[in-house]
């Protein structure tokens, strides 16, 4: 850190917010109760883990048998494996370059805009659970970085195509591309417009 | 939690910088009691995740990068802002000067009304840099900002805190002065 100049003085001045140690003594109680009270909660938790475990493992057996039945016997389609629910608030931003994602919460980048909205969150769910698996993979440019922040601040981030009215998506960290319906894609992409330029 | 730290050495670690992480929050949510809450916050995240604190910072660093999160996640729930573009989002332009900093005298009071008026980012960055004094490489890791991104917003929110300050009819240099 650096040496204070006597320009910095009032700077300094705000450097130090009177905390009283009644109020220091107290917090640190509650910290190292909270901390006591979670270890005590994972002995108890841990069984009760495994079981859940178990049982989720016992479902996604049976679900990948009965998937893999369905496929062979009704030659269905495979249907794309995003899902969205409960969408808290989305983090939108004119996608800078197709290695980087620039949706970061609170990283200012230029045009980035927060969207907390049910109906807004109820359109973006929509769109991301009917989004189909696609081969093609987009040449041009992706356009918009979008984060959808969930309820226990779990985050999906996806950067959005746009060639021809034809609307594309791919989560990061993931090869698979996805189209979007037709309407969806537009109705989205012209609300996102409104607020972000691209 | 599993941890890699004793309680006693966390506890240390509670002594040595809760002051100065209170204090941080405290420039940013303008409130000593949700201030107080969210420093309590800020040490039962460290403590639960501190086997992930690889020593690539300093601690006080990191720290603050945890308390940053929890206060701005704080402030955006209290705000439930929608369609506001984040880099012209200002927080707590409204309400009453705390008392904390009305006791530090005219002079500090208005420089804390002043940059409470700025823009979020600009905030932010005279925060860390100027009251906080990280260097720009900290300043950078806590934004998640370049460090060349740092150094020109902060002489763009030193500008911008000059005009804020003669707007209110007060002197940048009457200030800055020592006297």
């Amino acid at each position: 850190m650096r040496k204070s100049s006597q320009m910095d003085e009032p700077f300094n001045e705000l450097n130090k917010i009177y905390r009283s140690n009644r109020q220091k003594q107290q917090t640190r109680h509650r910290i190292f109760h909270a901390i006591e009270h979670s270890r005590k909660k994972k002995r108890h938790i841990v069984p009760r883990f495994l079981t859940a475990i178990f049982a989720i493992s016992a479902c996604f057996l049976f679900s990948y048998i009965m998937i893999f039945a369905e496929d062979i016997l009704e030659d269905k389609v495979a249907v794309g494996s995003l899902k969205a629910e409960n969408i808290e608030y989305i983090v939108v931003s004119p996608s800078l370059s197709d290695s980087a994602f620039s949706a970061i919460e609170y990283s200012y980048t230029k045009g980035q805009s927060i969207i907390q909205d049910p109906s807004y969150s109820m359109i973006v769910t929509e769109m991301i659970n009917h989004a189909k698996e696609e081969e093609y993979v987009p040449v041009s440019a992706a356009k918009f970085d979008i984060m959808l922040v969930f309820s226990e601040n779990k985050q999906l981030k996806i950067k959005l195509w746009e060639e021809k009215e034809q609307y594309f998506i791919k989560t990061l960290g993931s090869e698979q591309v996805y189209r979007l319906e037709g309407d969806e894609g537009k109705v989205f992409i012209n609300m996102v417009r409104m607020i972000v330029p691209d | 939690m599993v941890n890699s730290v004793s309680d006693s050495a966390f506890e240390q670690i509670y002594d040595e910088y809760s002051d100065k992480i209170y204090s941080y929050i405290f420039l940013l949510v303008h409130e000593k009691g949700a201030a107080e809450d969210l420093t309590q916050d800020t040490f039962i995240r460290a403590y639960k995740y501190m086997h992930q604190f690889n020593g690539e910072s300093h601690i006080f660093t990191w720290l603050i990068k945890i308390s940053r999160h929890i206060a701005i996640d704080y402030l955006r729930k209290k705000n439930r802002f929608l369609f506001i573009p984040i880099e012209h989002f200002q927080f707590g332009s409204q309400g009453e000067t705390p008392q904390e900093i009305v006791l530090k005298g005219e002079k500090i009071e208005v420089l804390y009304t002043a940059i409470k008026k700025l823009k979020l980012s600009y905030q932010e960055v005279l925060i860390l840099r100027k009251i906080k004094e990280f260097s720009i490489k900290d300043t950078a890791s806590i934004l998640n900002w370049s460090e060349n991104k740092v150094k020109i917003t902060t002489s763009r929110a030193l500008a911008s805190l000059k005009k804020e300050l003669e707007k209110k009819g007060e002197r940048y240099e009457e200030v800055f002065s020592n006297g």
